[in-house]
């Protein structure tokens, strides 16, 4: 009885909580550690994502993928594949979301879709 | 050829989407007020605080330590209930001692002193094994005593003690529309605002 009274007090004082708060000011300082907070979530799941895509073997053939590729970051590949989709909304992509790919198959993505696009497939 | 998302895909795209400064923000103070009522009406006492809080159930989360189901609760209400189940955790786990709030300015500090005091000698006296009726079911039976009457309120309140945490699940379980739900939340949060100043009075009264 006390275990489900505490569940229920509980779920009262959020109730409470999530109305009281719509009242609350919003404050520089409450704006600053909020940034900080979602920041620092972001970047945990952006290496979660880097390690994770570091871990997965490549199916890339050594010297298919040209420099220019080779020297761009994850980041900047991922930019550019979603340029490429707005750009080209025809085109079928193999991946709707590329964040599982390891770094090197991100490259050759990439490789595939800007050929593709040179030779005006 | 199209791949299909697994659910982890589909949780973290929801996750980027879902996650802004605003909505952080309104967790903080959420989670603020969560507190500030849980130390006046228990004997918890906050060892983190809301920024530290909700800083290690996004990581927990991150880590797989958490698991959120987008498609059931947004990101904000995830959030929320994830710091409000460890609070729960940790106020079950909280010294049962009788609870003066010292946050209460209009209250003469001699006075809650000695109320205090006196609470604990009447407690010592009682030589009774088993401690006093948790502050939490005080509250909830005062609460129901303030809605006696209001169906929809003591429908919410039903709900909520058979685990009921979000609004579907409330509305399946008690069989109300959406207007009747809201209409009835809004009266319940303002019950419970009207009774918090006066939970530390009940709760004095009933241990003496």
């Amino acid at each position: 009885m006390s275990e489900q009274d505490l569940d229920t007090y509980m779920a009262i004082a959020r109730a409470v909580a999530v109305e009281e708060a719509k009242t609350m000011p919003t404050t520089p300082d409450l704006q600053r550690r909020a940034h900080a907070i979602a920041e620092g979530a972001r970047d945990r799941l952006a290496a979660i994502r880097r390690a994770e895509r570091a871990k997965r073997p490549s199916n890339v053939v050594s010297g298919a993928i040209r420099d220019a590729i080779k020297a761009m970051s994850p980041a900047q590949i991922l930019g550019r594949l979603s340029e490429l989709r707005t750009i080209h909304p025809e085109m079928q992509f193999a991946h709707r979301s590329f964040e599982h790919l390891s770094d090197d198959d991100l490259r050759s993505a990439l490789e595939d879709v800007e050929s593709l696009i040179e030779r005006g497939d | 050829m199209q791949t299909k998302d697994s659910p982890q895909q589909l949780w973290r795209t929801q996750f980027d989407k879902q996650l802004t400064d605003t909505l952080v923000e309104r967790v903080l103070k959420q989670t603020s007020s969560l507190i500030r009522q849980v130390q006046r009406d228990t004997p918890w006492r906050d060892q983190l605080g809301p920024d530290d809080r909700l800083n290690n159930i996004l990581m927990k989360l991150l880590d797989g330590k958490l698991n959120w189901d987008p498609d059931r609760v947004n990101l904000e209400g995830f959030l929320f209930w994830a710091i409000s189940r460890e609070i729960t955790h940790e106020v079950r786990h909280a010294k049962d001692f009788p609870h003066v709030s010292i946050d209460d300015e209009s209250r003469n500090q001699e006075r809650l002193a000695e109320e205090a005091s006196d609470v604990l000698v009447a407690q010592r006296e009682s030589k009774r094994e088993e401690p006093v009726e948790p502050c939490w079911s005080l509250f909830v039976r005062e609460m129901r005593m303030r809605a006696a009457g209001d169906v929809g309120v003591l429908a919410i309140v039903d709900a909520y003690a058979k685990r009921a945490t979000t609004r579907a699940e409330v509305m399946d379980l008690t069989g109300m529309s959406k207007s009747a739900y809201h209409a009835a939340y809004q009266r319940m949060v303002r019950v419970a605002k009207k009774l918090d100043p006066e939970i530390l009075e009940t709760i004095v009264q009933a241990i003496a």
